[in-house]
């Protein structure tokens, strides 16, 4: 007994050491942790914004999501852009360009001066390389569709052709591109991040270096990236557009909506895509000046599968639950300031919209009626619809908002919220199957401000399935109306003939319950200057515009 | 100096029963309101899922008169809503903990008493269990079952979806109930009354039942009621990573998750709910932990 | 040692089980976007052998680990070795320094208790240890950036920040040390109760134990007594409730992570999960479970360390 404790009195140390060192290998750690405070103020005009996560990739051919674009249409540049504000088609690389009187043949014209980052100018062969890299299968690219229209794109793409057959670069400044057929927005899908120019040289990496670190001819050029903190840009000083007025740009990634609200209020953003809801007096107080309001290219909907019952060729249901919806009090008074009701497809400012559609105002009575009509009185008899929704906030209250409605005339339906892995297979099912959610939460933002970037791909029948029409929409005259606005080039006709396809599938046929416009809201710190708020969305914004002017505040 | 009369008897004061007081008076209060939950709707003349207040107001609205606790985002009583609520983490925090136990506990006899490779391969088992990273394993077991409502087991649940986190969560708890219950077989296994038992002839089973169990029995208790606070954490927080229980069931997960976006203007859409988890799963924790000292084997020694 | 391989064996079968039974066509999800040709999915499921049937899968996911290769990422399509890599020195930061908080803390209130034992400033200090425990982790992160962050302006809201020194010979950043105060603490507050509880525990059976009678009848001061003998004892248990709650710990790491936007490797495997990133899903499980295995060795050791009694048979 006595050996022990005689041992155990020679321990102590030991245990007491381990804990000493533990302190001081702590104290090491945070003594090396950088520097605390803010860095020192400078002249230095740095623009941060935040991004809910890291953009799924960088390389404009395989962009095809918001988040990716916003940072691909700094860094990049294609021989056309979209103005922001007015919506018009503006050069870029590209100074200018004819198209011949049959719609068949675009020339451009390329700028003098265009330089990609690493200081190469740019010349037509790389329209020529780029454009093939979007087309080659190999590249995988989601997008490569937009070149479809040039002749001999299907069969580059096949591989039974060594080079695309519409295009050729006769000259190191000029490009011809020749359309199999008249194609009417082609010009607005060349302006898309994927058509954007690329040297060879970095993109022809077999490594994929260039995944981390894009080169472009764009205005920004990037600096670095870390997984899930920040990515930076920097200031081109060779763009051809003359040099931007930011210095840096600091993208964040941020994806709790709560958190970064309260970091744009200490300061450490200076724009946030999330603002507070309008009747959050506290922090509309706060921030309430600096929120901006715009309509933006895009709707939000319920959409019906089609293909199953009970909505399969009962467009009584369909016209009863749009009646039993109440918009005004979603978009009036659950999210004040977010949207605008629907009545249709076509949102306001695309050409084709129409004012005048009187939609599905909220009519309890007429919606029971047609409830009774569609073979269901009082709901009696429906089997079990689920809505699926994607996960998110808003989606569920949405979502629950619409089932309290819809009990209202009888009918009991039931939310399943997935998230969007989960979501996109039950609803967009596959080539031979439906997917198995009967009813959808689901919305659209138009890539360029056309009628056909909305109707095509979500209604005609040719996208029937996973590629789009996710509801199995199928129309004879819908179809015909839009492939025939396609080929048409005036553009008073092609609204006309939108129109007219939105009023049947709305009034007539209705593929989904139409619920809101959307309108975005974003904030900007008073000392961000020459924003432009634009219905291309809240991240397809160039930034070259932007400049800061601290001082006042 | 003679032990009784040494300084070091200070060290041998009962504890207090204070913890254990308060820790049963939070469980019970919590209790009470799942049990009688209509009946207190009823009295309130609130419907959890039902949308009351003005059309014209946007919710969530304040804590009023008609509305004790104000409303939610979508404009239902928020008090009401919780009580509700308090069923459904009840039912998960206690259900799956006794999964757990009851799994647990069998895994654990079987080791603690065969020994050997029983043991060993057991031991093995539950170590997987301990190194994995349960939150993402039960978020991915969940993930994989969106349709908890079709699901052959779970159909027969009053709710499903809130069924297969119990079923995952009990799945995952075994694991310490077994450790715990295995170093009890062995301790006891080798003290006299079990050799004693063994000496003169006693089966197997009938050690285990009589004399080994009863005096496992103690720690388990302990780990029982702290696992139940430990489960109705884990549903709150798989509840805000989006899996769980279903839209409109006011669990007090998805209610916390409902409710942070309105954190800094209308924090008590979030706060109640979390509260309600806090004071709950503080309520089980000291119980088990004033159990823990009022089983204590060491008191009943000292003061002798 | 030796059950270090089927374990890892067993958890990788497990992981590839369940994340391949997840619904959800990752070919779809690194397509990205609402509306996909057909073609091009065929041709990512292609590239990345997806098509192939599922022992075949299974089979080459072993062959990769046997190498040590975790398999490519299908988001961003880098080796997740470097993604895990990347991602886990934050965490490894957070729960360590959240580990020292919570043990600094819970030892202090646990000898408190245990001197105080009986008397209401043992419950009081009891109680304020277990709200911690009780809190879900994400709401008290929220409260705290409220407080700190928001109210008083004393600390950053969220973030690591960008400006931290670089570890030398790596390309592992260290966060800017006001950035990490608010997670630490959060995360902290979930051991601090079981630290504290089992400290109290132990110090009480070390403190009835008959060494410390031996050493107060030798005529040691209390407080000598009581730092020498009792609190190197009790660091045993403590150490084991640090291996033990290391799960703990990470559940609430994951949502620290989230609150404060902390670029860890939690976040990082549940984002995985969400976008169908399957590689970065198993080798981020993987590995998190490689490296409890390996803490729970040391924790063994140290236990070895510890205790002398261990290494003497024991005698009679």
């Amino acid at each position: 007994m006595s050996r022990v404790g005689t041992s155990r009195c020679s321990r102590p140390g030991g245990a007491r050491g381990l804990l000493v060192l533990t302190l001081l290998a702590a104290a090491g750690l945070a003594g090396a942790c950088g520097r605390s405070g803010p860095p020192a103020p400078s002249s230095e005009q740095v623009y941060r914004f935040r991004l809910h996560e890291d953009p799924p990739t960088l390389d404009p051919a395989l962009a095809n999501d918001e988040f990716s674009e916003s940072v691909v249409l700094n860094v990049n540049r294609g021989l056309v852009v979209l103005d922001p504000k007015t919506l018009e088609i503006q050069p870029a690389v590209a100074e200018s360009w004819t198209v011949s009187p049959d719609g068949l043949v675009y020339t451009f014209r390329l700028r003098d001066g265009v330089l990609f980052h690493n200081g190469r100018p740019v010349t037509a062969r790389d329209v020529e390389y780029s454009f093939e890299r979007l087309l080659r299968k190999a590249t995988g690219s989601p997008r490569r569709f937009l070149l479809a229209p040039i002749a001999g794109a299907k069969e580059f793409t096949a591989g039974t052709s060594a080079s695309i057959a519409g295009l050729a670069a006769p000259d190191d400044r000029t490009i011809v591109l020749r359309l199999a057929k008249p194609f009417a927005p082609f010009l607005s899908e060349l302006t898309m991040a994927n058509a954007s120019i690329l040297p060879r040289e970095i993109y022809d990496d077999s490594r994929k270096a260039y995944l981390r670190a894009p080169v472009g001819c764009g205005p920004f050029r990037f600096s670095r990236w870390e997984q899930a903190n920040f990515i930076e840009l920097l200031a081109f000083d060779r763009y051809y557009g003359g040099r931007p007025a930011l210095d840096r740009v600091i993208i964040r990634m941020i994806e709790n909506k709560t958190s970064a609200l309260q970091e744009y209020i200490a300061g450490g953003l200076d724009s946030l895509d999330e603002p507070p809801d309008d009747n959050d007096t506290a922090m509309m107080a706060k921030v309430g000046p600096e929120v901006h309001r715009f309509p933006f290219m895009g709707t939000g909907y319920i959409g019906f599968n089609l293909a199953l019952p009970p909505f399969k060729g009962n467009v009584a249901l369909r016209k009863a639950f749009n009646y039993a919806v109440d918009k005004q009090y979603l978009w009036g008074v659950l999210f004040p300031g977010s949207s605008t009701p629907a009545n249709g497809i076509i949102p306001p400012g695309i050409p084709g919209h129409d004012p005048d559609l009187p939609g599905y105002p909220h009519d309890e009575a007429k919606a029971r009626n047609l409830l009774a009509q569609a073979g269901y009185p009082a709901g009696n008899g429906l089997p079990p619809i689920s809505c699926w929704v994607n996960t998110g906030e808003d989606n569920r209250r949405i979502a629950e908002q619409v089932q309290s409605d819809l009990k209202k005339i009888g009918v009991d339906i039931t939310i399943r919220e997935v998230d969007w892995g989960a979501y996109i297979a039950a609803v967009s099912g596959s080539p031979e199957k439906p997917g198995q959610a009967p009813m959808f939460r689901s919305g659209w933002s138009l890539d360029y401000p056309d009628a056909d970037a909305i109707l095509r791909p979500l209604l005609h029948s040719s996208n029937w399935g996973p590629s789009g029409n996710f509801g199995r929409y199928k129309n004879a005259e819908v179809d015909r109306l839009i492939d025939q606005a396609l080929v048409v080039t005036d553009p008073k006709e092609r609204a006309d003939l939108y129109r007219r396809a939105e009023r049947i599938a709305v009034m007539d046929d209705p593929p989904w319950i139409f619920l809101n416009y959307y309108q975005a809201r974003t904030l900007y710190k008073p000392y961000v200057k020459g924003v432009v708020l634009s219905p291309l969305g809240k991240f397809r914004l160039p930034l070259d515009r932007l400049r800061i002017e601290r001082g006042s505040t | 100096m003679t032990p009784e009369t040494s300084p070091a008897r200070s060290w041998f004061r009962p504890r207090t029963r204070l913890p254990l007081i308060i820790g049963a008076l939070l469980v019970g209060v919590f209790v009470l309101c799942a049990a009688a939950a209509p009946l207190l709707t009823g009295w309130l003349g609130y419907d959890p899922y039902e949308q009351v207040g003005s059309r014209l107001v946007t919710p969530p609205t304040p804590p009023s008169r008609e509305n004790l606790l104000g409303t939610d985002a979508l404009g239902r009583d928020l008090l009401s809503r919780l009580v509700y609520g308090a069923r459904i983490s009840l039912e998960v925090g206690v259900v799956a903990e006794m999964i757990a136990l009851a799994i647990g506990t069998f895994l654990g006899a079987c080791a603690g008493y065969a020994g050997g490779r029983t043991d060993a391969f057991l031991m093995r088992c539950a170590d997987l269990v301990f190194a994995f990273p349960g939150p993402l394993l039960a978020l991915a077991i969940i993930a994989a079952v969106p349709e908890p409502e079709t699901a052959p087991l779970l159909r027969h649940l009053p709710h499903p979806s809130v069924g297969i986190v119990f079923l995952v969560l009990g799945c995952l708890g075994w694991a310490r109930i077994a450790r715990l219950v295995r170093a009890e077989f062995l301790r006891l296994r080798e003290q006299e009354f079990a050799q004693a038992a063994q000496a003169i002839g006693a089966n197997g089973t009938r050690v285990v039942m009589r004399h080994l169990l009863p005096n496992a029995l103690r720690p388990l208790i302990v780990a029982g009621t702290l696992g139940v606070g430990g489960n109705i954490l884990m549903e709150a927080w798989l509840s805000f990573l989006g899996v769980g229980a279903r839209p409109p069931l006011p669990s007090w997960g998805a209610m916390v998750t409902e409710g942070q976006a309105y954190f800094l203007a209308k924090p008590w859409v979030c706060v109640a709910p979390g509260l309600a988890i806090l004071l709950v799963v503080l309520g089980f924790n000291l119980i088990g932990d004033g159990l823990s000292d009022l089983l204590d084997p060491r008191r009943g020694r000292a003061i002798a | 040692m030796l059950s270090l391989v089927p374990v890892l064996l067993a958890a990788a079968t497990i992981v590839w089980i369940f994340v391949f039974l997840l619904p959800g066509d990752p070919a779809r999800l690194m397509a990205g976007g609402q509306s996909v040709d057909p073609e091009i999915l065929n041709s990512i499921r292609h590239e990345w052998g997806l098509d192939r049937p599922a022992p075949l899968q299974y089979l080459c996911y072993l062959e990769k680990l046997i190498r040590f290769d975790l398999g490519t990422s299908y988001v961003q399509r880098r080796p997740v070795v470097s993604i895990v890599a990347g991602s886990f020195p934050p965490t490894f930061i957070l729960a360590f320094t959240a580990l020292l908080l919570a043990a600094g803390a819970g030892l202090v209130l646990g000898s408190l208790a245990a001197l105080q034992r009986g008397r209401l400033l043992d419950s009081f200090v009891l109680i304020l240890a277990l709200v911690g425990t009780s809190m879900p982790v994400f709401w008290l992160g929220m409260i705290l950036m409220l407080l700190f962050a928001s109210r008083l302006g004393w600390l950053p809201v969220l973030g690591y920040g960008m400006e931290g020194a670089f570890i030398p010979f790596t390309s592992v950043r260290l966060p800017e040390w006001d950035h990490l105060v608010l997670p630490a603490l959060t995360l902290s507050l979930v051991s601090l109760g079981a630290i504290a509880r089992i400290t109290r525990a132990s110090l009480i059976e070390a403190g009835t134990s008959e060494f410390l009678q031996t050493a107060r009848a030798k005529g040691a001061s209390r407080a000598r007594v009581f730092v020498r003998h009792t609190l190197q004892n009790a660091l045993i248990p403590v150490v084991t409730v640090i291996g033990m709650d290391f799960a703990g710990l990470l559940g609430g790491a994951v949502a620290t992570e989230y609150v404060f936007a902390w670029p860890g490797l939690g976040k990082a495997i549940v984002r995985a999960i969400g976008l169908r990133d399957l590689p970065v899903v198993e080798g981020g499980v993987l590995f998190l479970t490689a490296v409890f295995v390996l803490v729970s060795l040391a924790v063994d050791l140290a236990y070895l360390y510890l205790d002398p009694r261990i290494q003497y048979a024991p005698s009679g």
